[in-house]
């Protein structure tokens, strides 16, 4: 393993390092500090509560052309942080970041289901990338504002059936988009140098997971739980069932049958419930085939029909509790 | 009623399973994130580079 000079001083005494990282956080913190930015979280905070955008001036500004506050606001952050990069480069800026081929991404702020992320796209690896095959939709509202540079991109519509319409919109300094992201993306698609955008986004609650869909006919690819709190309970109930924590199956049995929660969790939930207590796995899988309405109603009758053709005497056990 | 105890693993999946969360991010085109500095503090503990 190859490690720099730099580093290795590092390893052995690391207290420049702590150092760095204290200039970061203070760049970080001086940005915070900085006039109307306490009321911009403040306004997240309570966006992430679900406040309409509309009733948070602070919040709403960054998203309206006319002000310019979102400019302000991020270059605010950068002229913050950069003579902090320049003058500790090995510190690491106390934000979130993401870095793909031609994104860059610094999770500004994190609450509830609720984010606001500054992205900067690179133009030349943006076009020098694949155009898109795919689009994936989201069940969440969104709000982007263009803060610098000049680009293309696409708005892409979805239709309840067959391809996607596709909208050729140009990512202009000042221009402000918002959508309702199960319906609507927006996939930036080239840039003359660099483009820079805000990006707010609120997740809604409820069992949509985000779908990625081919653009040549809107056949859907893959999907994924919209919320990592619902893949957490996912994992916690295949956990409990591995465990054989009988006493979790009350709970399971529950979740089962709440259809406000992503049908994967429910279904997971239902599995393990049988698995630790048959009579009350098997009531709730019962109640679910029998209820038309019920999204899982379909599979739920393949499988009670499946557990009686394998175990007889269960059919006993419905009629009993019918 | 003696009820039989189901194996959990003769249970079938969903057709349309979803992956968890955050699994439609394209690997692939992800350089780097947060995530590779947490690895990065774990191997370091592990192989103790010299």
């Amino acid at each position: 393993m190859h490690v720099p000079a730099a580093i290795s001083a590092l390893i052995a005494d690391p207290a420049p390092l702590h150092r760095a990282q204290e200039c970061h956080a203070d760049a970080y913190a001086a940005w915070r500090r900085q006039a109307g930015n306490d009321a911009v979280f403040e306004s997240f905070a309570a966006f992430a509560q679900g406040a309409a955008l509309s009733a948070l001036p602070a919040l709403a500004a960054l998203f309206d052309p006319a002000s310019g506050a979102a400019k302000a606001f991020a270059g605010g952050l950068i002229g913050a942080m950069l003579p902090a990069l320049a003058a500790e480069p090995l510190g690491q800026i106390p934000v979130r970041h993401q870095n793909a081929r031609a994104t860059t991404r610094l999770m500004l702020a994190r609450s509830e289901g609720a984010t606001m992320t500054l992205m900067a796209l690179d133009g030349a690896a943006l076009s020098a990338g694949p155009a898109p095959a795919s689009v994936a939709f989201t069940p969440a509202e969104e709000w982007d504002a263009v803060i610098a540079g000049h680009g293309r991109g696409l708005l892409i519509e979805r239709t309840p059936a067959g391809r996607p319409s596709l909208h050729p919109v140009i990512l202009e300094t000042g221009l402000c988009l918002g959508r309702d992201a199960a319906r609507e993306a927006l996939v930036p698609t080239g840039a003359e140098g660099p483009l820079v955008l805000l990006r707010l986004q609120r997740r809604r609650e409820g069992p949509q997971p985000c779908t990625e869909v081919a653009l040549a006919d809107g056949r859907e690819l893959r999907r994924a739980a919209a919320s990592s709190r619902e893949s957490r309970h996912a994992l916690a109930a295949a956990l409990l069932g591995a465990m054989g924590r009988a006493d979790a199956a009350p709970l399971l049995a529950e979740i089962a049958g709440e259809r406000q929660r992503g049908d994967t969790l429910r279904w997971e939930a239902l599995r393990q419930c049988l698995g630790l207590a048959t009579a009350q796995g098997f009531e709730t899988l019962c109640r679910i085939a029998r209820d038309a309405g019920d999204p899982l109603c379909t599979p739920a009758g393949a499988m009670r029909a499946a557990l009686v053709e394998r175990h007889p005497m269960l059919a006993e056990l419905d009629r009993c509790r019918a | 009623m003696n009820l039989p105890q189901i194996d959990v693993s003769s249970l079938p999946d969903l057709s349309n399973v979803s992956g968890v969360f955050g699994s439609l991010a394209d690997k692939a085109m992800l350089a780097a994130d947060d995530s590779t500095i947490i690895i990065i503090t774990f191997l370091y503990d592990i192989l103790q580079p010299k």
